[in-house]
């Protein structure tokens, strides 16, 4: 069967900055580098980009593109009994995407609310009351908030006409979803470094605290950010890079991706810390009482700061529809990768048209994401987000780079990236991807699970963190994984 | 905005939009040598 292509290279580097660049960028970055020493944070950022985070993305890129496969296709053909990796690697994309869109969810609430300026008066109000209608605790479901499941109907929908023709569609999409939010974001960060205190916000975000680099803390948060943003550990770039052509550049695509999506990040940086800043400033407050990260400043802070923008009701509202459009576009392109890294990978496994796999794969993730519609959702997600994240993506890349290192020869997949690309790594790689990436991965691992061992995390009742995170996510992952590698696809009928 | 607040922002444009300019240089040129 013909596999997929890009149309050309251009639409597939802008897939893969789609992909690496999403919610996080704009959410997590910004409050990641105020909390980590300020502008001192960029120097273990750095340090961390060139000694796993490109390592690791030119791993899977060069996978992908060598074994045109998915990611269990790809780790099968290193060795059969590793294709349960690329599983989990997908199987975890999959947990991820059912409530990723739950958060575009809220998102197309809020950008209807710009018309109205629901969310101007009190974004806390609205966004808990009017949008999550939430519930008193995880056991407490209470039916579906029905502004979410609207917004997931959307999602979903959006996502299928997307990706129900492959490489083909999402190549001409990307020429809009890349570029729209990083235009966006000039927009916002023009207006925001122009507001009284704007400068003041900036400096919070830059000013280098470099005594704290003798932290291990801010290290580990420097890789655990370069590994999380490049979308690494999914099995979204192997399958991206599995439609390129054999022969095709993989080092300068991987740097091209890698700058963009950092210097997405810090745009991210200047527009929100100036816009902080101003709203400091304007409500006499120190800008630690501001400043904060995720669901809490995309859907509560940021809104609430917008709302106070001199100008008039207008104003408002155009700049609140800016911003959501901005995060609906950033986060698109990061949920369809996911789904389209699970499409090719059961694709490849068991063959069918593309849009079949892709409307089934679609509705069954839809289904799954129905919990997260409910009115507890809010507290599903924490859960279930701090479990794949931690220990479904950090494994999945540890097991990569560990089947590359070891049990594979990283020189002769050097010497393939090598051959087709356009610069030179040298044998540095090898050392990066036997020894750095997985001894900082591990790091990762045990740190997290230290602090999940001795205390219960988000305060939940420990039944909840089973259902949702070490039984609802790790022993799901661990028992589906195993589960699907043992299947006959096609590969094995090809033997 | 302080001295060393600016010396870091000049730092993060250069290494991270520098790089870009650089990298995506070479992807155009290779293509045109392509062509």
């Amino acid at each position: 069967m013909q596999r997929d292509r890009w149309s050309n290279r251009a639409a597939f580097v802008l897939a893969a900055i789609g992909s690496a660049a999403g919610l996080g960028n704009a959410w997590r970055f910004p409050y990641m580098a105020y909390s980590n020493g300020g502008g001192a944070f960029l120097i273990p950022y750095f340090v961390a980009l060139l000694t796993a985070g490109i390592p690791l993305i030119v791993l899977e890129f060069a996978m992908g593109q060598k074994t045109q496969r998915g990611a269990p296709g790809a780790l099968a053909k290193v060795g059969r009994k590793f294709e349960g990796f690329g599983w989990w690697a997908v199987l975890s994309g999959t947990i991820i995407t059912s409530y990723y869109a739950g958060v575009m969810a809220w998102a197309w609430d809020y950008l209807a609310g710009s018309f109205t300026l629901g969310w101007a008066e009190n974004a806390s109000d609205y966004f808990y009351n009017s949008v999550l209608k939430i519930s008193s605790g995880p056991g407490q479901l209470g039916g579906f908030s029905i502004p979410v499941l609207i917004g997931l109907v959307i999602t979903w929908i959006v996502i299928y006409l997307i990706l129900r023709k492959g490489a083909e569609s999402v190549g001409k999409v990307v020429l809009i979803t890349v570029p729209l939010p990083v235009l966006l974001m000039i927009i916002l960060m023009f207006r925001a470094v122009t507001l009284p205190g704007a400068m003041e916000g900036i400096n919070y975000f830059l000013e280098p605290n470099f005594a704290m680099l003798t932290n291990l803390s801010v290290w580990i948060d420097a890789y655990s950010q370069v590994f999380f943003t490049l979308s690494l550990g999914f099995g979204i770039m192997i399958a991206y890079a599995s439609y390129m052509p054999e022969d095709s550049d993989i080092i300068n695509n991987a740097l091209i991706t890698v700058f963009a999506n950092s210097g997405i990040s810090f745009l991210a940086g200047i527009a929100v810390f100036g816009t902080l800043g101003y709203m400091a400033q304007t409500q006499g407050v120190p800008i630690s009482e501001v400043a904060t990260a995720g669901v809490g400043l995309a859907f509560v802070v940021y809104p609430n700061a917008i709302s106070l923008l001199p100008g008039g009701s207008f104003v408002v509202g155009f700049f609140g529809f800016v911003f959501f459009a901005m995060l609906l576009s950033l986060g698109i392109d990061s949920a369809f990768s996911i789904v389209e890294a699970g499409v090719a990978a059961l694709k490849d496994k068991w063959g069918g048209t593309k849009r079949t796999v892709t409307l089934f794969y679609s509705i069954f993730l839809f289904v799954v994401g129905l919990l997260f519609a409910t009115r507890a959702g809010l507290y599903w997600l924490d859960i279930v987000d701090h479990y794949v994240n931690t220990y479904g993506l950090v494994v999945a890349g540890l097991a990569e780079s560990i089947i590359i290192g070891w049990y594979y020869d990283p020189d002769e997949l050097r010497g393939y990236f090598n051959s087709v690309s356009e610069y030179q790594f040298g044998s540095w790689w090898n050392v990066m991807i036997k020894y750095v990436t997985p001894i900082m991965l591990v790091v990762l691992l045990v740190n997290e699970l230290i602090a999940d061992i001795g205390t219960q995390y988000g305060g939940y009742e420990l039944k909840y963190l089973i259902y949702g995170g070490w039984g609802g996510v790790i022993g799901l992952l661990l028992v589906a994984s195993f589960i699907l590698s043992r299947q006959r696809g096609l590969d094995d009928a090809e033997v | 905005m302080s001295g060393s607040a600016v010396v870091m922002l000049i730092f993060a444009c250069v290494v991270l939009y520098g790089g870009l300019f650089v990298t995506l240089r070479k992807a155009i040129k290779s293509r045109k040598k392509e062509d």
